[in-house]
């Protein structure tokens, strides 16, 4: 199975849709596809091997993963770190300002910065043709090697309640 | 210590709930609208639910900083803390009328500039974190302390 989620932010991801179209239309899909269209129209989209659902919950995201042979993503920063995290196949579609997917393109630089550490992602249909045909090595590391902030914020405000 | 936590859904709100190891030691209330993923949060926690209000959303920002003083009034909190987006501009705005302190997280997708709430916020906030080193050089005002996990 393969999921491909757009998210659920309210812009319009409708370049993913035709794709998902082309993809299955070329027959380079040939598995069940799960995909989350989040506030994107997606009516006009139907296939055998195709679910389509608005918005899964965290617990019915983390189940599809398990079972997906690949992942395919809008390059948000909260599912990246889930899809990182899990250890899942995956690849991600920045949303591109140009296009109004969003309003700026931080997905594009955020997607150039998590490539550094081993994460594809594709800005035009036939680089996603190529990792769907030959899928991504997960990440054999944890994406992001560095202190947590929730451990600062914990220590500093430990300090300011004592110093009342 | 009582906190204010607010944050838009999708990945802000995932960044808030990776700093649970802090704020799930203090008293707190939450700001958020409902959403496919917050829609849960009231269950276990106290949530204000507020209009929503995406990027360049200025009508709204208005709704919601009349919101964010009645808000603030009752909620008394002592710290307030954003992981962003733009929910944040009224709140941290607001707590200026209140003497609240304010703290602003900005997403990790920041790799090199900020986002436009981060640069509104970034001269009223008393706290001012990113999540790349390297944005500290543009932004000298801004802390890196690690990253949200």
């Amino acid at each position: 199975m393969i999921v491909y989620t757009l998210g659920t932010i309210f812009f319009p991801f409708d370049r993913a849709v035709f794709w998902l179209h082309e993809l299955l239309e070329r027959e380079i899909i040939v598995e069940p596809v799960l995909f989350q269209h989040g506030a994107t129209n997606a009516d006009k989209l139907s296939h055998p091997l195709l679910t389509s659902v608005a918005s899964l919950t965290i617990n019915e995201m983390h189940d599809a993963v398990k079972q997906s042979s690949l992942v395919i993503s809008h390059a948000g920063q909260g599912s990246t770190r889930m899809l990182a995290e899990m250890g899942a196949c995956f690849v991600l579609i920045p949303r591109l300002r140009r296009y109004g997917e969003h309003v700026d393109d931080h997905q594009l630089l955020f997607a150039r910065a998590v490539e550094r550490f081993g994460v594809p992602y594709c800005t035009e249909l036939e680089q996603l043709v190529k990792y769907i045909e030959q899928p991504p090595i997960p990440l054999q590391h944890k994406l992001f090697n560095a202190p947590s902030l929730a451990e600062h914020l914990t220590v500093r405000y430990r300090l300011v309640e004592l110093q009342k | 210590m009582k906190l204010l936590l607010v944050c838009n859904p999708g990945g802000h709100f995932s960044t808030m709930l990776g700093l649970k190891s802090f704020w799930s030691a203090y008293q707190r209330e939450w700001v958020t609208y409902s959403h496919y993923d917050t829609r849960k949060l009231g269950e276990k926690e106290t949530v204000h639910w507020v209009t929503m209000q995406e990027a360049r959303m200025l009508g709204r920002a208005s709704i919601n900083f009349v919101k964010a003083l009645m808000i603030l009034s009752q909620s008394k909190p002592d710290l307030l803390i954003s992981t962003g987006a733009s929910l944040a501009v009224p709140f941290i705005l607001a707590s200026k009328f209140f003497g609240i302190k304010t703290v602003f997280i900005e997403s990790i997708s920041r790799t090199s500039s900020l986002s436009m709430t981060g640069r509104i916020v970034y001269n009223l906030v008393d706290e001012f974190y990113v999540q790349w080193p390297e944005c500290v050089e543009i932004y000298p005002r801004a802390q890196y302390k690690g990253i949200v996990t």
